[in-house]
């Protein structure tokens, strides 16, 4: 079958490189024609078949379950492909959907050869003649006095015979049938036509002789090739443009969504991360000049731990590893303050016990000093 | 015997797009006899060579694969004296999906991976295991004389 318009390519066999007939689905999910795939693995031996595919093997037990037909919609896309009909050589024209060649063939086609009518003939006979009766029988051309079968006369008449004159329409000419359509794209004289200046401006119509003869005087005209291949430039020009502007777009929109990145990670992370973002830009090479330039005025030196940061595929999972980081960092530091805080309020409480002690060390002191001098004072006065 | 359509569709192919570095012209009196041309992979020691091969689909292709031999003289260890080439999807990993394309783009892989752990020459296997050095040094001299124009 010969197919109206390229097929798609996923609607392949990989085997015959034709629209899938009978489609066969394998458990590897690959598709073949039945007859490719049967004969493919006619050519195998074993307990196991290999797909054409991908290799993958498929046990020869319970082999009917898998292989299936393929999904139904996959069989109606199939159907529903324009093609040729067989008879198109004989001069049936149709494009019928591959689903319903056969009935078209066997039902309709005018050009399907069938038996002729008279019981006695077995010779074959065109459908579209097939209810005149037999017409097997040898005439001759009234025009040209040719002999042949009476069923070859009508297409002989319509289409080869030379001495079969029709008037042409528009230069009342006489000809023959098969020189007509030349004659129409070049010869007749009578012809309407368009100055060839016409796409750019000139207005001029009339037929083909005095649009020859206007061509020769007119400016539009003689410039019109140039013009053409300006028209064609223009447009190859706008096609680059195009693609070009897209490619901009693009890379605007892959910036801002950097940005975008950038700033709304700096304000969480504050002034002494954001600094240390700094000082790892500056270890894995940054390509993004935009980056850098929010990075560098925050840039101060602070005693850091070098973060080894590998290289990264995109910029953008490069800062974002960068901010996770730079979490991480965070988390660190929360830790150690809050380390810090704890040995701190361990370290004023043993400070107040000792100074506590101290404290009542002296009162006592304080104390039997007193008493000693009560005592001393009590001796005196007795005195 | 009339030509299958997958070998005519496949020829179109080849003609309307063909692969670069590679060109496969059938003959005119037989359509399964095509004259092959590819040129040596760029950083192996086949490069700046075109080396002219022959290719056949037999009967039953697809189902068994296209014989395929070196004409030019090549200097490498999966390919002998009279061009046989050692290649495993011409022999038993053939498999009817694969298409005169895809065989030409092996072998042009091929000529820049050689692999003289499965030998068809076996001088020149031993050779490049034993001293890879001379052994690329004679693949470069045999493409100079042999594969450039």
């Amino acid at each position: 079958l010969e197919y109206v318009s390229p097929v798609d390519s996923n609607l392949i066999c990989a085997i015959c490189q034709c629209p899938f007939n009978q489609p066969m689905q394998l458990v590897c999910d690959h598709t073949f024609c039945n007859d490719c795939l049967k004969q493919c693995f006619k050519n195998q031996e074993g307990t196991t078949r290999i797909c054409p595919a991908c290799r993958g093997p498929i046990e020869i037990l319970n082999f009917k379950s898998k292989t299936r037909k393929s999904p139904r919609y996959v069989i109606q896309m199939l159907d529903d492909l324009l093609v040729r009909c067989p008879n198109s050589k004989a001069g049936c024209e149709s494009h019928v959907k591959r689903g319903e060649i056969e009935d078209h063939v066997d039902k309709y086609c005018d050009y399907s050869v069938l038996e002729c009518s008279d019981d006695e003939c077995t010779q074959g006979i065109w459908r579209k003649y097939s209810e005149q009766g037999c017409l097997h029988f040898m005439t001759m051309c009234e025009d040209c006095g040719e002999s042949m079968m009476q069923k070859d006369i009508f297409e002989h008449q319509e289409k080869t015979c030379l001495k079969r004159f029709i008037r042409c329409q528009h230069c009342s000419d006489e000809l023959a049938k098969p020189h007509l359509k030349q004659h129409l794209a070049s010869i007749c004289p009578m012809v309407p036509a368009r100055c060839t200046g016409q796409p750019f401006g000139c207005p001029f119509e009339g037929t083909r002789a005095t649009v020859n003869a206007h061509v020769i005087s007119c400016v539009i005209a003689t410039m019109a090739p140039y013009l053409s291949t300006q028209k064609a430039a223009f447009e190859e020009q706008d096609k680059a443009n195009k693609v070009l502007q897209r490619k901009l777009d693009l890379f605007e929109g892959g910036l801002t969504a950097m940005q975008n990145i950038l700033y709304s990670d700096n304000p969480p992370t504050a002034a002494s991360s954001a600094s240390r973002a700094a000082e790892t830009s500056i270890d894995t090479p940054m390509t993004e000049t935009g980056a850098m330039a929010v990075d560098i005025p925050n840039r101060h030196s602070q005693q850091g731990m070098s973060t080894g940061t590998p290289p990264f595929d995109t910029p953008i999972s490069h800062l974002l590893s960068l901010h996770e980081s730079l979490r991480e960092e965070l988390s660190r530091l929360e830790n150690t303050i809050a380390e810090l805080d704890s040995r701190t309020t361990v370290m004023i409480l043993n400070e107040g016990q000792r100074s506590k002690d101290e404290m009542t060390h002296a009162n006592a002191a304080i104390n039997s000093m007193r008493m000693q001098l009560h005592w001393l004072m009590s001796t005196r006065l007795q005195q | 015997m009339s030509l299958p359509k997958r070998i005519i569709k496949e020829t179109e192919r080849l003609m309307a797009e063909p692969v670069p570095g590679i060109s496969a012209v059938p003959h005119d009196d037989n359509l399964r006899y095509f004259n092959v041309t590819i040129d040596g992979p760029s950083q192996s020691p086949y490069e700046g060579g075109t080396f002219k091969l022959e290719l056949f689909l037999p009967e039953d292709y697809p189902m068994t694969p296209p014989k395929v031999r070196f004409l030019t003289k090549i200097y490498h260890p999966n390919i002998d004296r009279l061009g046989r080439i050692c290649l495993d999807v011409l022999k038993a990993n053939w498999s009817p999906a694969l298409q005169i394309r895809t065989i030409l783009l092996s072998i042009q892989a091929l000529l820049g991976a050689p692999n003289p752990d499965d030998p068809l020459a076996n001088d020149v296997a031993q050779r490049w295991k034993e001293d890879q050095n001379a052994a690329i040094d004679t693949a470069k001299e045999w493409t100079a004389k042999y594969a450039t124009a």
